[in-house]
């Protein structure tokens, strides 16, 4: 909400927010909105005071969409099944590094590209992952992480030969402005 | 209630970082639209203007009636907002051949208390189109930089019920080196607002205005695994216990075995949570949709759906 606080002003929405849609006057319900005027940090610094464990308190910001504005154009269970796979991998060295709590978020972006690439001795034509990981305070700004390349290969190579249907791994280096933490 | 500064936006790119630092200062502060501001508002401490991609003397420029805030409140205006006071005060703003956009050094040889604890010489910066030409008697510079002679002003004693300060410069970025201390002279010194926002006093207040709103209802809401939904689980669930039910629905687009171990990480909290397997359903109505913000709109429309739904067997309806 603080972020998209700007709406009736004259400062310009970029998107339309994942969570704050209002409600439908079908539900005829009333909105109770707790953290409408709390920035992310101050919600984490709520949390830790109100003892909820820390592994909800520092997972990643999510969007309320998911994958599916993760995984590029169309999609379908085979392409949720290629990012979820491609997700893991990634989530899980982050975590095995120490990375996952010193970046803000983290993430694989199934691109709808299908590129030309050899295993073994067989042509592939298969899909594009994108990793992208940002440093942010509030998620209003963001710097993409400068993971070390040794890092950045062993994902790479664990998601190319475990994820059938992956054969090529990029990594985003925009920062936020002009581009958004999420692709879509 | 707790002391409230509001920050009027008038579009700059840094008017959440003025948030942010006051925030980062314990003072509780809310962003409006420039003209949505209500003057009866009791709890209002201070109000500060912000700075805007406009120029002052642009026929189209965002436009304030100043007499409804001057002399009710003390006030801060930063870039824009320190333009718009000069003016409308008898000042005189230029426009200026090029834009000032950088760092500057800013010399204060007065003891101000918007100066206290700051050396007299300190980066800020600068980014703006106008300049502030000369004031009025009802103002007097307070600090300048080797080009900007006019770069901070406030007003005379007695020109105003309260002080009014301006500044050409932006304290809200972090490339201002004292920006923060001036600020905080601003709300604490000069507005005399109290540091009082702190988790305990957040989550106290919240409670409050939860147990005011909600009154004997029921709510409705839905999980989502993150840190916000869970915050806002939490505090809705102090304030009205089981009367909150909460539902965590998968819709097939979560992280690979994320809804087992969202509904886990949940045990123990005393939370209400019903967990609703949607995935198909959200897969079969996204069949061929490449356009994200179609993409979005039918998975929100899905969630509203599945919350009717679930509405209807808790039985919750308006209050």
């Amino acid at each position: 909400m603080i972020e998209s606080v700007s709406v009736h002003g004259p400062s310009v929405t970029i998107k339309s927010h994942h969570n704050v849609g209002g409600l439908p006057d079908i539900l005829h319900l009333s909105l109770v909105e707790p953290l409408r005027m709390m920035f992310k940090d101050e919600v984490r610094r709520v949390g830790e005071a109100l003892a909820l464990p820390d592994i909800l308190i520092h997972r990643h910001p999510f969007p309320g969409p998911g994958l599916g504005i993760r995984i590029l154009g169309s999609i379908t269970g085979q392409k949720v099944k290629l990012c979820q796979d491609a997700d893991a991998i990634f989530i899980k060295h982050l975590k095995d590094s120490g990375w996952y709590h010193k970046v803000w978020q983290a993430g694989a972006i199934l691109l709808p590209v299908q590129s030309v690439g050899v295993m073994g001795d067989e042509r592939t034509y298969d899909f594009t992952i994108a990793l992208r990981c940002v440093n942010s305070i509030d998620g209003m700004t963001a710097e993409w992480s400068h993971l070390p390349y040794e890092l950045l290969a062993k994902i790479s190579s664990d998601i190319i030969n475990q994820v059938k249907g992956i054969n090529r791994v990029v990594y985003d280096i925009s920062t936020k402005p002009p581009a958004t933490i999420e692709w879509e | 209630m707790k002391d409230l500064v509001i920050i009027l936006d008038f579009g700059s790119q840094y008017t959440q970082l003025i948030a942010r630092r006051l925030r980062e200062l314990m003072v509780y502060c809310e962003i409006l639209p420039y003209n949505k501001f209500n003057i009866n508002d009791k709890h209002v401490k201070a109000v500060i203007l912000s700075g805007s991609p406009f120029s002052v003397l642009d026929e189209n420029a965002l436009d304030l009636d100043l007499s409804s805030i001057i002399n009710h409140f003390p006030v801060l205006g930063i870039c824009y907002g320190a333009q718009m006071i000069a003016h409308k005060y008898h000042g005189k703003v230029l426009r200026s051949e090029k834009r000032e956009y950088g760092k500057a050094m800013i010399q204060n040889n007065t003891d101000d208390v918007l100066f206290k604890n700051l050396p007299s010489e300190s980066q800020v910066w600068m980014s703006h189109g106008d300049s502030v030409e000369h004031l009025s008697d009802q103002f007097e510079i307070i600090a300048s930089t080797k080009d900007i002679p006019v770069a901070a002003y406030k007003s005379v004693p007695d020109a105003f019920v309260y002080p009014v300060y301006c500044l050409q410069f932006h304290p809200e970025v972090t490339h201002s080196i004292h920006g923060t201390d001036l600020l905080s002279n601003f709300v604490f010194q000069v507005a005399g607002c109290s540091a009082e926002w702190t988790p305990e006093s957040i989550i106290e207040e919240s409670v409050r205005q939860i147990q005011e709103k909600v009154k004997d209802g029921e709510v409705l809401m839905g999980l989502s695994g993150g840190v916000d939904s869970s915050v806002a689980a939490m505090l809705i669930h102090k304030a009205i216990g089981n009367r909150l039910h909460c539902v965590f629905v998968d819709n097939g687009l979560l992280r690979k075995n994320e809804y087992d171990e969202v509904l886990q990480s949940y045990e123990g909290l005393g939370l209400n949570i019903q967990g609703v397997k949607a995935g198909d359903q959200f897969l079969e109505a996204l069949e061929n949709v490449s356009d994200p913000e179609a993409k979005r709109k039918i998975i929100g429309k899905l969630f509203i759906e599945i919350f009717r739904l679930k509405q209807k067997i808790f039985r919750i309806y308006s209050f």
